[in-house]
């Protein structure tokens, strides 16, 4: 065998220190979840735990409510994935591929969009769920009753649409070649057929990418579903849930469990992603080789 | 003649404020096989697409089997057509590109597995039936995307383009198989090429395009021998036909150069005026006196001598089925018989001999 290439060593050697770094915290996280209380108070606190406490991750479910914290995460964070896909990629796909008037018009509005971040909405999609008539006990003007507050309605709703999932699944689409629409109008597809049998098959790689942000980014929010579900824990999602404990428990007796349900936290999306990367790589590459 | 299977009257197409297609009307017999050629630019594409059903109609009628189309979507028209960059569906394999417009009309699976079959026999496709197109050389993926025209059995083909993207050699190869295919199925084939030998083997009739007018239409032997204008002439054939300007004086064309070159005393330009006369190059004939011209490059190809000469300021091609030793620089004589003139008034229109 050849030995190895210096640059191939070096190369190896950043990965390598990369990969570290990332992983690092991770372990750390997972050996705190592992230690007993009395680790944890001592001075100086022992850090490899000598009798490994694997119950507290099962603690975590006895104690706290975790089973309804991760069925919350798994459902607001799927149907919001789920939604965005649906909406950006039907938006994006128009906004490619049909010259209607006004389609320069929205693409600048969805572009526009970008420039108000989320946190100047809260209020204002705040009222509008508070408010919105007929629901929630409202009446025809919105008052009355609490809206769509504490629902999974107001949990989801708020980003069933985004303006990054739309231009990004709009780039996507502006890669499938015109005359492979063409030819399906002429082999007697219709329009929403093609979207279905030959746009989304085409554009996977950029869904499968879109899914992962959209997932990960929304399995972690916190600031929404605090201001929506105060008053109703029972919507509490993972984060949120974990969040809140620390402000329940002062000392750090617990801090164990907290560790646990951190963990615990993390694997869904880490399913998601080993689910999706091989998409999801291609996505990321896709469009520097002309295919 | 029955029903023209395509007939377009008064067709025409604007993009906005720019008219690309001006009253463009050709009736397309059943089983007939008509090439539209012309320079990038002339709008032969944008007729395709018209007749497709991809872009809409401006102003005129089409027609496909004597139904009048110009609102009917491209899915419900029974056109098929073949794509210049083929159009493979990337994510299907060949078997599944050539059933889809079956699965479309919902055909049973046996008849379409039927079908698929017979297709991929004829094509010489059974054994790539399960590869993807990227899997596919391209003189492959052209017979898959002729093979997804043939399946669905329709009223007529539409071909944009689809040799271009082959080398020479397979392009001579697939032009024969075409033509076969076509004697085979014998249905209305309109085919958009700016390679004119392309248009000459393969057509029954050749519409010659140009800045989305109809110059010209006709067999393709009819263009070559009775070119309608300067355009035809110098578009059909290769190398192209040549053309020596000049001032009709008594039974002379006189060039700008002083040359004086007799014409037929039949030919209708008027005493005075601008005239051009039109001569192929292997009509022109090598003579020990005539008019001398200065050879500027000689090509051998074997079979051929091809002599790029000069007459004062114009260019006279000479080919001839012989081996001729002569260098550039050389003056050669040359005869330009005159049952071989082509006359053109100074618009470039054909002058008919009396």
């Amino acid at each position: 065998m050849r030995p190895p290439h210096p640059l191939a060593l070096l190369r190896y050697a950043a990965l390598t220190l990369g990969a570290l770094a990332m992983a690092l915290p991770f372990a750390d996280m997972f050996l705190g979840a592992l230690r007993t209380p009395q680790e944890l108070l001592a001075v100086p606190q022992v850090y490899w735990p000598r009798d490994p406490q694997w119950r507290n991750f099962a603690r975590v479910f006895d104690e706290l409510p975790m089973a309804t914290w991760l069925a919350n995460s798994v459902f607001v964070t799927s149907a919001i994935t789920l939604l965005q896909l649906i909406t950006s990629a039907m938006a994006g796909y128009a906004l490619a591929k049909f010259r209607v008037p006004g389609t320069t018009l929205m693409l600048r509005l969805v572009l526009g969009a970008q420039m108000f971040p989320f946190f100047l909405l809260i209020i204002p999609i705040f009222f509008l769920l508070r408010f919105v008539p007929l629901l929630g006990g409202n009446d025809l003007w919105g008052q009355g009753g609490s809206g769509l507050l504490g629902s999974y309605a107001a949990l989801v709703l708020p980003f069933a649409v985004s303006w990054y999932g739309i231009f990004l699944m709009r780039q996507f689409c502006l890669g499938v070649p015109d005359e492979v629409i063409d030819a399906a109008r002429l082999d007697g597809a219709g329009e929403f057929r093609i979207f279905l049998t030959i746009v989304l098959p085409l554009i996977r790689p950029g869904l499968a990418t879109l899914g992962i942000f959209v997932f990960v980014y929304h399995w972690n929010e916190v600031i929404w579903t605090i201001t929506v579900t105060r008053g109703a824990s029972g919507l509490q999602t993972l984060p949120v849930g974990i969040y809140l404990l620390r402000g329940a428990f002062a000392d750090q007796s617990t801090e164990a469990l907290q560790r646990a349900a951190i963990c615990i936290s993390v694997l869904p999306v880490m399913l998601v992603f080993l689910g999706l990367q091989r998409f999801y790589v291609r996505g990321l590459t896709a469009g520097s080789v002309k295919g | 003649m029955s029903v023209a299977t395509v007939s377009l009257s008064g067709v025409g197409k604007a993009f906005g404020p720019a008219t690309i297609l001006h009253d463009v009307s050709i009736e397309v017999a059943h089983g007939e096989f008509v090439a539209l050629v012309g320079p990038s630019g002339s709008g032969k594409s944008t007729l395709l697409r018209m007749i497709a059903g991809l872009e809409e109609v401006t102003s005129g009628e089409i027609r496909i089997d004597g139904r009048v189309v110009n609102d009917v979507p491209a899915k419900a028209r029974d056109v098929a057509m073949v794509f210049q960059n083929y159009a493979l569906y990337p994510h299907m394999t060949v078997a599944q590109n050539l059933g889809f417009a079956l699965r479309m009309r919902r055909l049973p699976r046996a008849e379409i597995g039927r079908r698929v079959g017979e297709v991929a026999r004829s094509l010489n496709l059974e054994e790539l039936l399960d590869r993807y197109p990227r899997q596919l050389s391209g003189g492959e993926r052209q017979r898959v995307a002729t093979g997804r025209a043939i399946v669905r059995q329709p009223q007529v083909f539409l071909f944009d383009e689809p040799l271009s993207n082959l080398d020479a050699a397979l392009r001579v190869h697939v032009r024969a198989e075409l033509r076969a295919l076509h004697r085979k199925v014998g249905v209305a084939s309109i085919y958009v090429t700016h390679d004119q030998v392309e248009a000459m083997t393969m057509a029954d009739r050749i519409v010659v395009l140009r800045g989305g007018r109809i110059e010209q239409i006709g067999a393709p032997l009819d263009l070559y021998d009775r070119p309608a204008s300067i355009f035809v002439a110098t578009f059909i054939g290769s190398p192209a036909m040549n053309l020596l300007s000049g001032i009709r004086t008594g039974d002379t064309l006189v060039t700008p150069d002083g040359v004086a070159l007799p014409i037929r005393t039949d030919c209708l330009g008027k005493e005075g005026e601008p005239l051009t006369l039109g001569i192929r190059p292997e009509h022109v004939l090598l003579a020990a006196d005539g008019v001398a011209l200065r050879v500027e490059a000689v090509e051998q190809t074997g079979a051929d001598t091809m002599i790029m000469a000069r007459l004062g300021a114009a260019e006279v091609t000479v080919v001839r089925r012989e081996r001729i030793d002569v260098a550039p620089g050389a003056h050669v004589h040359v005869q330009l018989p005159q049952e071989h003139h082509h006359y053109f008034d100074a618009e470039g229109r054909r002058l008919p001999a009396l």
